[in-house]
């Protein structure tokens, strides 16, 4: 009794505290750049950078469009919705519009800065502006501005800004927001008129899909009151990372639903017709159960967090992890009477571990791989192979029946496989033939394999998503939000003036038509720095009063009335910094360009229309702690990268089992005969997906791998079950009633609206079954026949 | 997001005042027998009455602006063309050719220094202002007092009616505008700024039309191409 005891008091504890790990620490994450590589390669920094913004206060906006009923219901709904959610508490703000006081800030604090504020490249452009022509030019637009039906507001401000660089300033500004948003009744309306736009951030990150969920939840509840008021008409869009993170999560928990509860199903049926008694089965989910348990907490203690494809994963173990426990069930019921579960265990263990340990080497490679996601994957699958067999070779031989027998399936299995060996044997010539056969369909697959030039393929978001996510971002400027430069520094002057840099390239790009526009920080704050050059090029300019006064007497002014003009003066205020912005209503505006990248400040510009993505690109080069980010460019460059290494460490992964099976049996017809079945079903597996036209992605690969490990195991313990037919037998039925519950889960998985999901179920649905029907032929057409026990 | 256009718009939103001898009215059927009377309204309710009651109208106008930073006014002369409710093009000739469309609640100016686009309600002061302008054509007393103080003086043969905003902002632009008509004619409108500068626009060869369709807006009002 105390010897059945032992291994639940050791076990107990430490589910429970595996348990209480994976509960407070669950934290799932669902981006993509965990899976892109951590190297330190440009396209890596920018990936960094992405990622960071997608966790900053940027990550965090949901751009809100309400369309449909009339301007003037839309525009109360967008007060309605803005107020609504700012009583929630779920949001940090939540921006409708600008009004009077934003205008009244712009002037307060531009126009007495306005000697700060000459130009991008001021020692150039100040200059230019008091050669002659250009102050006769000057001073001409000034007359005609003062003639113009806005004269009034013009005459205010030409004695003390009579080159118009204020109201020149404010319109560049405007012009830069051109084709952008407009404000209407006080509120933010797209180009068209037809939607009012909201910006809404909320407190929580918004992968953080629980908090997300309650977030959408107000914003519904909200939208609907609107309508209840304003008409049922209204419609709401919106734009955002936290819908596309909260519909991942929900299309991966409902496959990793479907497919554990089917697989479950049938893994059931498997053992009730397989097994004698359902005890078989509950003892087969006990070392599944705390196997899942110990990947998940191993993954959220080591990284933090899990990713979707991660936890996938895991249920996929459900599949693999159960064939430890049905190898051992087998052969206890099949073994001679009087075998205790002891001796059963003995017989299977090692090719049970070899088995565990060449599935591990084979996912390790990808421990090594610089993609954060594909190391999570490693640990966890690791990690949960491991300890499930480690669980099934403790845990279950003391609660097994103490004497097995077979059930009718069973028996009836035994002697019709009984037959296969010798009749096999008889035919080695069949069996070469087969072989040789099924090396064919790899050649024939093998030139059209094509991969996804891109990850677009494994993108979140269905068509409708991305489409509705398409439009409100068109609506708030066309704004290409898969484009983005970001200017980094230590402190905020030094990314200020990074961003100055930009700003002065971007202008370049737009001029030589590379680029439509840009939207920057520049514009309304550039750097300390800048700002003060621009004072000190006014100084510079020789006589620049007497010059002015002059080409205004020539244009018809009354020259006196600028002779005292503020423009030449010191300025009464020292440079526009943030500090000065953020204590006004303009705060809203630049808020959307900063970011903070842990600790570091970083400011962002969003480009529109990119004509030329290399020109753009080899403008931005020279410039120091700036990232270029083009999303397409960027994952395209990377998944080129990482499908290169995929290859690399699936045939690093597949050299290290090579030496492990070779060390343990020092024969390579033998390591040959455990390993041919595995990589010729992988590679059939891929050349009929590429031969049904189906484009590989990084995921198929992945599942190259997983069919590679589980293949493996099964020419493995064929191999180990070498010495008499009885036991290769039974070996051969535990591989079957495997092999049968792994097709039906990744089979479930291949029919998965998730296109990751897919691609893995696809590939090991097809390979694993081929493997199995492979290895006894080729241990037939390698091994040399062993003399039947009788 | 939007940049605050400031102070040119609210600026934009003197002028697009003053440019405007329409703007918003409220639609309804004309009735040229009223809108030809010449007959001096005796109130000015009985005024408002009769300039909503315009649908759209084209003049010839002559500015003169007399600015203090100029040593001589500035003269130029042009069309005007309204329709209701607030769609206004004004096509200057002489001295230069320009042109100022308000339409749509945006502002555009073109003439040789380029072309710059206001959103006049960017701002709900300078909404507020434009609107009250509708205000007096569209005979909305009540609104109007609540923005301006109003001063109506019928003459022997003409009228007379003079705004002085309430709103201190806009006051410290604009001292006080004035309109003088002869019945639904507005033949002088007159801005007085509060640094003392004047611009005084004459209408002459006033037409009265009906209302436009959609269409005929859209072509009628759009900029001549530059």
């Amino acid at each position: 009794v105390a010897s059945l005891s032992r291994p639940w008091l050791l076990w107990l504890p430490i589910a429970a505290l595996l348990a209480w790990v994976v509960v407070t620490r669950w934290q799932v994450s669902t981006a993509i750049t965990r899976f892109l590589p951590d190297s330190q390669s440009e396209e890596r920094e920018a990936a960094e950078v992405a990622q960071r913004l997608v966790a900053s206060e940027l990550g965090r906006v949901l751009v809100l469009s309400m369309g449909g009923a009339d301007a003037g219901a839309r525009a109360k709904a967008s007060r309605g919705l803005a107020a609504d959610l700012l009583r929630s508490g779920l949001f940090e703000s939540v921006r409708t519009g600008l009004d009077d006081s934003a205008q009244e800030a712009a002037h307060a604090l531009y126009f007495p800065r306005r000697q700060y504020l000459l130009g991008a490249n001021p020692e150039r452009d100040v200059s230019a502006r008091f050669e002659p022509l250009a102050l006769e030019r000057g001073a001409s637009e000034l007359r005609r501005r003062l003639g113009s039906p806005m004269g009034a507001l013009y005459a205010r401000l030409a004695v003390d800004d009579p080159l118009l660089t204020f109201t020149t300033r404010l319109e560049r500004l405007q012009a830069l927001q051109a084709g952008g948003l407009q404000v209407r009744d006080g509120v933010f309306v797209d180009p068209s008129g037809e939607n009012v736009l909201a910006f809404a951030t909320s407190r929580a990150a918004a992968l953080d899909t629980r908090a997300q969920l309650a977030v959408m939840a107000a914003i519904d509840a909200s939208f609907e009151r609107q309508q209840r008021e304003q008409g049922n008409d209204l419609r709401l869009e919106m734009a955002g990372v936290a819908p596309f993170a909260l519909e991942s999560e929900r299309l991966i928990r409902a496959d990793v639903t479907r497919v554990s509860l089917f697989s479950s199903i049938a893994l059931l049926a498997l053992f009730l017709v397989v097994f004698p008694g359902v005890r078989y089965l509950l003892l087969a989910w006990l070392p599944l159960g705390l196997g899942m348990l110990a990947a998940m907490a191993a993954g959220l203690l080591v990284f933090g967090q899990l990713h979707g494809i991660t936890l996938a994963f895991g249920g996929v173990l459900i599949g693999v992890g159960i064939d430890y426990p049905v190898h051992l069930f087998n052969h206890h019921c099949m073994a001679p009477p009087g075998h205790t579960p002891a001796e059963s265990l003995r017989a299977v263990q090692r090719p049970l571990w070899l088995g565990a340990i060449t599935t591990v080497a084979g996912l390790a490679g990808l421990a090594w791989t610089a993609f954060p996601g594909f190391r999570e994957i490693a640990l966890f699958s690791s990690v949960g192979v491991l300890v499930t067999l480690l669980a099934t070779t403790t845990l279950l031989p003391p609660l097994m029946p103490a004497s097995g027998r077979a059930t009718r399936v069973q028996s009836w299995s035994v002697r019709r496989l009984a037959q296969l060996p010798g009749a096999l044997a008889e035919r080695r010539g069949v069996a070469r033939g087969v072989l040789c056969a099924v090396l064919l369909l790899p050649l024939a697959g093998w030139p059209r394999l094509r991969f996804e030039s891109s990850l677009a393929g494994l993108a979140p978001g269905s068509p409708a998503l991305r489409a509705e996510d398409r439009r409100v971002r068109e609506q708030v400027g066309g704004m290409d939000s898969g484009r983005l430069v970001v200017s980094t520094g230590d402190d905020l002057q030094a990314a200020l003036r990074a961003n100055d840099g930009v700003a002065a390239a971007l202008d370049a790009a737009v001029v030589a038509g590379e680029l439509g526009g840009f939207q920057s920080l520049s514009a309304w704050l550039p750097s300390r720095a800048l700002q003060e050059r621009s004072l000190g090029a006014l100084r510079a300019v020789p006589d620049a009063r007497g010059r002015l006064l002059a080409a205004l007497e020539n244009a018809g002014f009354e020259a006196n009335a600028f002779a005292h003009s503020a423009f030449f003066e010191p300025p009464s205020v020292p440079p526009l910094q943030l500090s000065d912005l953020r204590g006004s209503p303009l705060n809203e505006v630049v808020r959307p360009f900063l970011a903070d990248l842990r600790g570091r400040p970083a400011i962002v510009t969003h480009l529109r229309e990119v004509r030329d993505p290399e020109a753009l690109r080899r403008r931005l080069q020279p410039l120091a702690a700036v990232v270029y980010l083009d999303q397409q460019v960027m994952l395209t460059a990377l998944y080129a990268e990482f499908r290169q290494r995929a290859l690399e460490l699936t045939g690093v992964g597949l050299l290290a089992v090579f030496a492990i099976v070779w060390l343990r049996y020092r024969s390579l017809r033998a390591t040959l005969s455990a390993m041919l079945p595995a990589l010729l079903s992988g590679a059939c597996a891929l050349s009929l997906l590429a031969l049904a036209q189906v484009p590989l992605n990084l995921l198929h690969l992945l599942g190259l791998l997983l069919t590679l490990g589980i293949g493996v195991d099964y020419g493995i313990f064929l191999l180990e079950a070498g010495s008499g037919s009885r036991q290769w037998v039974s070996t051969l039925v535990g591989i079957v009633v495997a092999c049968l519950s792994t097709a039906l889960s990744f089979g479930l998985l291949a029919s998965s609206g998730v296109p990751a999901l897919r691609a893995l179920g696809q590939v090991v649905a097809i390979g694993v079954p081929l493997s199995l029907l492979l290895a006894p032929v080729v241990r037939v057409a390698l091994m040399p026949p062993e003399p039947a026990d009788g | 997001m939007r940049s605050s256009s400031a102070y040119v718009v609210a600026s934009a939103a003197a002028l697009s005042l003053l440019l405007t001898a329409g703007a918003q009215a409220e639609d309804g059927p004309a009735a040229p027998a009223d809108v030809e009377s010449s007959q001096v309204p005796a109130s000015v309710d009985a005024l408002l009455a009769q300039l909503a009651r315009v649908p759209s109208l084209r003049a010839h106008f002559r500015e003169e602006k007399r600015i203090q930073l100029l040593r001589q006014p500035l003269v130029s002369e042009g069309t005007l063309v309204f329709a209701r409710p607030n769609w206004v093009l004004r096509l200057t000739e002489s001295p230069e050719p320009a042109a100022v469309l308000l339409r749509d609640g945006t502002l555009t100016v073109q003439d040789p220094g380029g072309r710059r686009v206001l959103q006049l309600d960017a701002s709900p002061l300078l909404r507020g202002f434009v609107e009250c302008f509708a205000y007096v054509l569209s005979g909305e007393r009540a609104a109007l007092e609540r923005h301006y103080r109003i001063d109506f003086q019928a003459r022997a043969d003409s009228w007379l009616l003079r705004l002085t905003p309430r709103d201190p902002r806009l006051l410290r632009m604009v001292k006080q505008l004035s309109f003088v008509g002869q019945g639904a004619h507005v033949t002088r409108m007159e801005l007085l700024e509060t640094s003392g500068d004047v611009t005084g626009m004459e209408f002459s060869q006033v037409e009265f039309g009906p209302a436009l369709s959609p269409a005929e807006k859209q072509r009628l009002f759009s900029l001549p191409a530059r």
